[in-house]
């Protein structure tokens, strides 16, 4: 499966914005007095999960897209007013799509057991820091919450 | 007594940690109609796909991150709360 370059874009965005906090993080414990090399193994050990289920997560989401190629939806029944009509008669499933949700499901599962196993290792093996594993993995969410601050180009420019 | 306190410690920890994992069970279902949503407007639009998958990739990412709090919680609960609860609890005997 070739990856898509909007996969490939967002990954890297994500994977530079975890480095950047990673760094801030060993910082901040430079600044504390508590930096060692379990600190930055941690780091690094939970940095590099973050990013592969980031990686992961948007393979599958490529492929939920990409199974929906060739496949046309009826366009959805709008009342007058132009929102959708609750009174309309329920259109049937399409195949494609509940398949692309359960894969999306089942895909969510299998990630999520990796990164139990992450998490256990990260918090049980003596090589690592558990404060600064456990972290490293919440640092996508933070790069995504500060996208929001960042203006987006204009597609014209 | 200290055995009934130490029970009391693990049970606790244990049923934290339980019902934290329960946080993982949203994110799924809500990954699964989104991704569910994403795809009919693929369906219904395709020359909209890259900028559907483009937003469907960080809105997954942050549904996940619900179930990932949820998951760390849980793991710190079993593996790292009980231990050290159950040496402030010795600590504060002696």
């Amino acid at each position: 499966m070739k990856v898509q370059p909007a996969v490939r874009t967002e990954t890297a965005r994500i994977a530079m914005g975890t480095a950047c906090f990673s760094l801030v993080m060993l910082l901040v414990f430079a600044l504390l007095g508590r930096l060692d090399v379990t600190v930055v193994l941690g780091a690094l050990w939970g940095a590099g999960a973050a990013i592969l289920n980031f990686f992961l997560m948007a393979l599958s989401v490529q492929r939920a897209a990409e199974s929906m190629k060739g496949v046309t939806v009826p366009p959805e029944p709008l009342d007058e007013n132009g929102n959708p009509d609750p009174d309309a008669p329920p259109q049937p499933p399409v195949p494609e799509v509940q398949r692309a949700k359960r894969w999306m499901q089942l895909s969510y599962t299998g990630r999520m057991l990796l990164l139990v196993g992450v998490a256990i290792v990260a918090l049980t093996a003596p090589c690592f820091h558990p404060v600064a594993a456990a972290l490293a993995l919440l640092f996508p969410r933070l790069v995504i919450f500060l996208r929001g601050f960042v203006k987006p180009k204009s597609k014209e420019a | 007594m200290l055995e009934l306190a130490i029970g009391i410690i693990l049970a606790g920890c244990g049923i934290g940690a339980g019902l934290a994992l329960i946080a993982g069970i949203g994110p799924g279902i809500g990954e699964g109609n989104a991704a569910a949503k994403a795809c009919e407007a693929i369906g219904r639009q395709p020359e909209s796909k890259s900028d559907v998958t483009s937003t469907m990739i960080l809105g997954c990412a942050i549904a996940e991150t619900t179930g990932l709090y949820g998951l760390v919680v849980g793991i710190l609960l079993i593996f790292v709360a009980p231990n050290m609860f159950v040496n402030i609890l010795l600590n504060a005997i002696k």
